[in-house]
């Protein structure tokens, strides 16, 4: 546990907040999609904290990831 | 063979040899000596003061702290003339000019050092201690006054020869073992008083309420009674390790018993550590002002850091192999040779760069003896409960010198220790996973020095790859048929909630309803019973044909609720964790309540107790405190009950054939 800088499970904490308050006047459809990417977020906190990088940047880099992870997936489902 | 049990005494020092029936008393003057270093014309004026004192003898010497040698003046003086000497010599020096050493030791502690002796030595350590005769007594106090006395387990009324039976206990033995819950053995030393029993050279310390990794606890006041060994039956390490791990630490500590018993391990460590550098004629700095070193903001960010903690993918996982490092943060300090002179700046060896042998730092040499002692313990504790005693308390001892290497006061601590620490640890535990994924291993989770992985790779060359790439020792300590990782409220894995059976039948469970202290036993009951259902369940397909099985127990356990008995009442009852004065309670909760009631009944409660309730109308705020008091809350209960379904609910929806768990995004769809 840091001592004085907060854990990279406490910056998760306080960047889902403020990414919440944009849910209120989001579409539904889409305020789904960025629970999807928080939750992406915190399922690859341990990754982003290890590295040190800043919280966003892992919270978007991991959600680039999981949508090429769906995209490969598709892609060998789909392939004749 | 004689053994030392005890030392007592300040400007004489008295030993305490027990033979295995009687305790001798050996008495040995006692000195001290300070050493003060400073500027040279600020040492040249305190030696000019000095010369007018008669009672303290100086001499120049060169001396050496764990940093390196300096010039100073070496004070030679009785003990209990320590302070004394110190607070002069500090308002001499304004409380700047000068550093202090060896000015705060315990005088039975350095004496033993310097004499190179120790509390409960043992010639093997497969030896087994020696056996003390001790008498237990704990009087046990109702709103009305003294309920009854417990002596040696035996309840006795606190009538005329009740009491009499408690002071001839006291009086008689020379080993104590008492219970001082909310002052009731202070109380009852007064009752046994005024009662004409009065024991003489009785000392009372005080109550004191503190915090610890986010705990309050309550430490009830000490009592010590002149020309008696006395141990609080509460302290912290008779609870965890019993007599033996009580003896383990003041063997390891060299400090007396009684002391080491009111102790935390903490203090146990750094006495361990300070003794460490009497042996070897190092100073003690008697304030530390070896401040944090200057690092810019970015450094802060990047070492400022924990453990590493994986993310665990909530669902259910087969034969799953569980492997641990075996005291991870203090084989760092040991093998990596951390030590507050070999770390400084942002440098430290990277991982890989150890060492078994060699020089070492103080720190690492220090921690070596008791690092080996606990490993050797760890290896033989399935022999003999003793050895498991003796494991606990070294355990809890070397867990704490890795704590205090980052404590403010600790006088061999340094941040940058701790930060070199914690960070090494990460790249082993980050090291560990590569490995394992390159052995063809999948890694599950992984806690700062454990891992669970899966696969069909040989584990033991993986242990083996381990440890030969870290330097650290790491064991199997477990094989699971099957482990489920809950998932937490938010719907992503919990940390640290999980189930899991071994291979050879039985259970490791954390996090859940069962483990929980503040817990109903109904609600355990229900998780016992539960766990014993799936105890013979090889696989998934096992455990979802339980599902049936699993819905009856429930079904029976809601009916139990449902139709509650009184003679059931004390499986209902909630041992609840007092954490705060009843005044600072914002809210009206149970705990709160329960106060308002002890309050009214003119009885104290501090934070860190525990009161035991259960819970007859929790909107009008009507609770059971007295045994005879029955009735529950139904409502109450089931919904604390079906709180405890949730994880055996979800062990069985992960087993289910149509579930697919490795994807946390599947379940979530």
């Amino acid at each position: 546990m840091g001592r004085t800088v907060l854990t990279a499970r406490q910056i998760m904490d306080m960047v889902e907040k403020r990414y919440r308050t944009m849910e209120k006047i989001m579409c539904r459809e889409d305020a789904e999609m960025l629970e999807d990417i928080i939750r992406n977020g915190r399922k690859h906190s341990p990754e982003i904290s290890y590295s040190g990088e800043e919280a966003e940047t892992g919270i978007l880099l991991f959600s680039i990831i999981e949508v090429m992870n769906r995209l490969k997936k598709l892609e060998a489902e789909n392939k004749p | 063979m004689k053994t030392i049990i005890n030392g007592t005494g300040l400007d004489r020092i008295r030993i305490w040899h027990y033979d295995g029936r009687n305790v001798r008393f050996e008495s040995f003057m006692n000195t001290a000596w300070i050493f003060v270093h400073g500027t040279p014309y600020d040492l040249d004026f305190l030696a000019n003061q000095l010369d007018s004192v008669p009672w303290a003898g100086y001499s120049r010497e060169r001396m050496r702290d764990v940093y390196g040698y300096m010039d100073g003046l070496r004070i030679s003086i009785r003990p209990s003339l320590v302070p004394e000497i110190i607070r002069a010599i500090e308002t001499i020096g304004m409380g700047r000019k000068y550093s202090i050493y060896n000015g705060d030791i315990n005088p039975v502690l350095r004496f033993m050092s310097e004499k190179r002796i120790r509390f409960f030595d043992l010639e093997n350590p497969e030896d087994m201690d020696v056996e003390i005769p001790w008498v237990s007594v704990v009087p046990v106090y109702s709103p009305g006054g003294l309920k009854h006395i417990v002596i040696d387990g035996e309840a006795i009324k606190p009538d005329r020869s009740g009491l009499e039976a408690a002071y001839e206990a006291i009086r008689n033995s020379r080993f104590i073992i008492y219970g001082n819950r909310g002052d009731s053995f202070t109380s009852m030393m007064k009752d046994l008083s005024n009662s004409g029993l009065y024991i003489k050279g009785i000392h009372a310390g005080k109550m004191s309420v503190y915090q610890s990794y986010g705990q309050v606890h309550y430490k009830s006041p000490w009592i010590r009674i002149d020309g008696k060994i006395c141990m609080d039956m509460d302290s912290f390490i008779l609870q965890e390790s019993g007599m033996e791990g009580a003896y383990a630490m003041s063997r390891m500590s060299s400090l007396p018993l009684e002391s080491a018993s009111v102790v935390t391990p903490g203090t146990a460590v750094s006495s361990m550590e300070v003794s460490h550098a009497i042996g070897r004629g190092i100073l003690i700095p008697l304030y530390k002002d070896d401040h944090e070193e200057w690092k810019s903001v970015g450094d802060l960010l990047d070492r400022d850091r924990g453990g590493l903690v994986l993310q665990p993918d909530p669902g259910l996982y087969c034969n799953v192999y569980e492997i641990d490092f075996s005291s991870m943060y203090p084989s760092i300090m040991v093998n990596y040779n951390l030590s507050p002179e070999t770390v400084t700046g942002s440098e430290r060896p990277m991982v890989g760069e150890f060492s078994h042998g060699g020089h070492k730092g103080f720190l690492s040499e220090s921690l070596q003896h008791l690092l080996e002692t606990r490993l050797f313990y760890k290896g033989i504790k399935w022999k003999n409960p003793v050895y498991a005693a003796r494991d606990t308390a070294l355990k809890w001892m070397l867990l704490t010198s890795f704590g205090y290497t980052g404590y403010k006061n600790a006088k061999f601590g340094k941040i940058e220790v701790h930060e070199a620490i914690t960070s090494l640890g990460r790249d082993i535990l980050a090291c560990s996973i590569g490995i394992a994924h390159r052995m063809g291993f999948q890694v599950i989770h992984g806690i700062v020095d454990s891992m669970w992985v899966m696969g069909d790779g040989d584990v033991d060359a993986l242990i083996r790859e381990i440890y030969h790439e870290t330097g650290i020792g790491i064991v199997l300590d477990g094989y699971y048929r099957w482990i489920v990782f809950l998932p937490s409220r938010s719907g992503i894995g919990s940390l640290n909630r999980y189930m899991g059976l071994r291979h050879d039948g039985t259970f490791k469970v954390r996090g859940i309803e069962l483990r929980r202290s503040d817990m109903p036993n109904i609600v355990k009951q229900f998780q016992e019973d539960a766990l014993k259902l799936f105890g013979q369940c090889m696989n998934p397909a096992d455990i979802y044909s339980r599902r049936l099985d699993l819905k009856d127990l429930e079904n029976s356990y809601m009916e139990r609720i449902r139709n509650f008995s009184e003679d059931d009442i004390e499986n209902f009852r909630i041992n609840f964790k007092i954490t705060r004065r009843r005044e600072e309670y914002r809210v009206r909760n149970i705990q709160k309540q329960a106060l308002d009631k002890f309050s009214r009944s003119g009885i104290e409660v501090n934070p860190g107790e525990r009161i035991p309730v259960s819970v007859a109308d929790r909107k009008r705020g009507i609770l059971n405190m007295q045994p005879d008091q029955v009735g529950i809350d139904r409502k109450f209960y089931m919904k604390y009950m079906k709180r405890a379904f949730e994880c055996f609910d979800y062990l069985v929806e992960a087993s289910s054939p149509l579930c697919v768990q490795r994807d946390i995004r599947e379940y979530f769809q």
